[in-house]
This record gives structure tokens, C-alpha cells and sequence, in this order.
């Protein structure tokens, strides 16, 4: 930071804790987030107890502690983007919020929004592939909706999940994205879909199909 | 406000110890919620020095700061505290003092019975400092050349 620059005022009253164990929860929200990428589609819990902002869910707020620092930049679908959650974001995180949805590193999507068009986001270039989207996505469920299977490195055979959203255009949303990560590769744009404490990641090289 | 900043100059430049033996003369704040546990980074010390005045960097400081929630009964009052160095204790016992100091009634209470003291004992450490620095003191100055 330029010295002499100002700091702008956040309302602290409404601001919501953070990990209870700083170190400890940041490193186990890391240890399962790197295995739920290593575990496409597999629903892997996230053991540790944060404040959270009102909308957020323990296993989105726990990974938004744990990924954003000053560097990353943030979109909030409408149901999130609240005073609340973008003061909680910079003040435990100093994370900001990006201009628009193409210049996020993280976003985070509540159930109660529809899914946003995945153009929207960046999906990283070839010269840097990492230099896209990803983007949380809470759901209603993570064990019943609808069923997907899910193909890729990481995966023996095939893997098994069910989503539940209340997109009736899921199942087409997300095959459209599998279609397009697959075409695009090594750029595109890792999801992870939330509930509760639960995440399963969907890394851009899985290709996710609908089970009819 | 400036009895604030004052509140935390002198609680952050008094020994934690000495925080500690003047607080029970306080009653409990309870129940209070870490909003930020104590952590440890590094600050960036900006100065201003020259004939302009423009602000430099002049290097980093270890500094704590800790940040809690007081559900006082008149409602929720938050606190912050920041201190060089690495004493998690005394970063948290200022943002302790910082959500009393904000709460009308107990704001008189930490004055007279903590802050006070601290302050009055930092001026006569000063001055002890300023006086012994004074018997060194050295005068200079130019004879004139008498032609």
C-alpha cells in the first residue's frame, strides 16, 4: 500500500467471526478442498466451525476464509452481495470485489439464485490457464436431485452424484459447461457445489453427464 | 474519538503486566466473542520527514491486533486492538479496554481506575527519561573572531 493512503471504514457490529482455530481450520478447509479436486465429484465434508455472514453456509464460508486473500477478487450472486458478506470478506480476508463477473478468481452463487451464465466468467488463457473462474455454488442437496455422472482424471470408472437446484435447466447448464471446459482445454472454469458442510468439487477436466 | 486514540496510545505503550493488575479493578465484561482471535503480522511504518513532508516507508513492524465482540447490555460494541511486537494477550486486553472505553457508562469507570494510571505512569517514565537525557546535554556554540 502507497503510505499515507486511507483505509475506508467497514461497520464492524454486524461483522461475523472467523475460523474458531485460525491455523488449524484454514489448514483442514485446505486439506479438504485439495481432496475433494483430487476426488471429482465426491462429497467430501469440511469439519470446522466458523462465523459466517447471514446467506453463507458453513462449507462456502469456510472455503472463502481459507482461498481469498488480497490478491483474489470476488463476485457475489444477488442473493449474497450484501453489505454484510462483502465487509466479512474484506475484513477477515482483505479480499475485494471484482469490477464484474469476468474479473473474479472466486465466486460464490446461493441457492436461492439461478445459476449464472458460466460465459460470464473467466476461464484463464493459454498462456495462463489459472487464471480463471471458480466458482462455489450452494445447493439444496448433495446426495438427492438430480443425478449426474461424472468421467475424468481422478475418477476409475465413473462417479456418481446427485445436485439439487432450483435451476430447472441444470442437467443442459451443466453438460453445456463440460462440453465447453472440454473444448477449451487447459482454460476453463472449476466448480464447486456446496450444501451445508458438504462440497464436491467438478475440476474443468471432469465432464459431467445427466442421468435420465 | 480523541479520548479513544489516546485510550489506546497509552494502553498500547504500557506493559501488559501492568494492564493486567490494574484490570480487576474492573468489573467482567461478559459475554464477549472473538470477532478476530490475536494474530501476529507485519505493518508498514510510514513516515514524513523533509522539507515537503511527503510520506515514506520507512520499514516494517511486528504488530498483533485482535478484534472482539461485547454483547454489553446495552447492546453489541465492537473493539479493536493493536500492538507492536507479539503479545496476543495484551492486543486482546486493548480491544477488551477499546469496547469498554465505547460504552458511555463504563467508558469513566476505565478511564479513572486504568487508563489514568497507565498514563500518569508513562509521563513520569517519560520524564525521568527526558531528564536524564538533559544532564548529558552538550552547548554549542560559535566564539566570536575578534580581528
Amino acid at each position: 500500500m502507497k503510505p499515507g493512503a486511507p483505509a475506508t471504514g467497514i461497520a464492524l457490529e454486524g461483522i461475523a467471526g472467523g475460523f474458531a482455530s485460525p491455523v488449524h481450520d484454514a489448514q483442514a478447509t485446505f486439506r479438504a478442498l485439495m481432496g475433494a479436486f483430487a476426488h471429482p465429484a465426491t462429497v467430501v465434508r469440511i469439519e470446522v466451525t466458523t462465523g459466517r455472514p447471514q446467506g453463507m453456509h458453513q462449507a462456502m464460508a469456510a472455503a472463502a476464509l481459507g482461498l481469498l486473500d488480497r490478491e483474489t477478487s470476488v463476485w457475489l450472486s444477488p442473493a449474497l452481495d450484501t453489505v454484510d458478506v462483502a465487509d466479512w470478506m474484506r475484513f477477515h480476508n482483505s479480499a475485494a470485489k471484482a469490477a464484474n463477473a469476468g474479473a473474479a478468481t472466486f465466486s460464490f452463487v446461493a441457492t436461492g439464485d439461478r445459476l449464472p451464465e458460466f460465459d460470464r466468467f473467466a476461464h484463464g488463457t493459454d498462456e495462463h490457464p489459472e487464471r480463471s473462474a471458480t466458482v462455489f455454488i450452494e445447493c439444496e442437496s448433495l446426495t438427492a436431485g438430480q443425478g449426474f455422472t461424472a468421467h475424468g482424471p481422478g475418477i476409475r470408472d465413473a462417479q456418481h452424484i446427485a445436485i439439487a437446484r432450483p435451476d430447472p435447466d441444470l442437467a443442459d447448464r451443466l453438460r453445456m459447461l463440460s462440453i465447453a471446459n472440454a473444448r477449451r482445454f487447459p482454460t476453463g472454469i472449476d466448480l464447486v457445489f456446496t450444501c451445508g458442510a458438504s462440497i464436491a468439487a467438478v475440476p474443468r477436466s471432469v465432464r459431467l453427464d445427466a442421468v435420465r | 474519538m480523541r479520548a479513544r486514540q489516546r485510550r489506546h496510545a497509552v494502553l498500547a505503550c504500557s506493559p501488559s503486566a501492568r494492564i493486567e493488575a490494574l484490570w480487576p479493578r474492573l468489573a467482567d465484561l461478559r459475554p464477549v466473542a472473538w470477532i478476530r482471535r490475536p494474530e501476529t503480522g507485519l505493518v508498514m511504518l510510514a513516515g514524513r520527514i523533509g522539507g515537503t513532508g511527503e510520506p515514506f516507508n520507512l520499514g516494517e513492524a511486528t504488530l498483533t491486533r485482535c478484534t472482539v465482540r461485547w454483547d454489553s447490555p446495552s447492546g453489541p460494541i465492537v473493539g479493536s486492538g493493536h500492538v507492536l511486537g507479539r503479545s496476543r494477550r495484551h492486543a486482546a486486553l486493548i480491544a477488551l479496554a477499546d469496547c469498554a472505553g465505547q460504552h458511555p457508562d463504563w467508558a469513566t469507570q476505565l478511564d479513572r481506575l486504568v487508563v489514568d494510571p497507565l498514563a500518569a505512569e508513562l509521563d513520569a517514565a517519560r520524564s525521568t527519561a527526558d531528564r536524564e537525557a538533559a544532564a548529558t546535554r552538550a552547548e554549542f556554540f560559535t566564539l566570536v573572531r575578534s580581528e
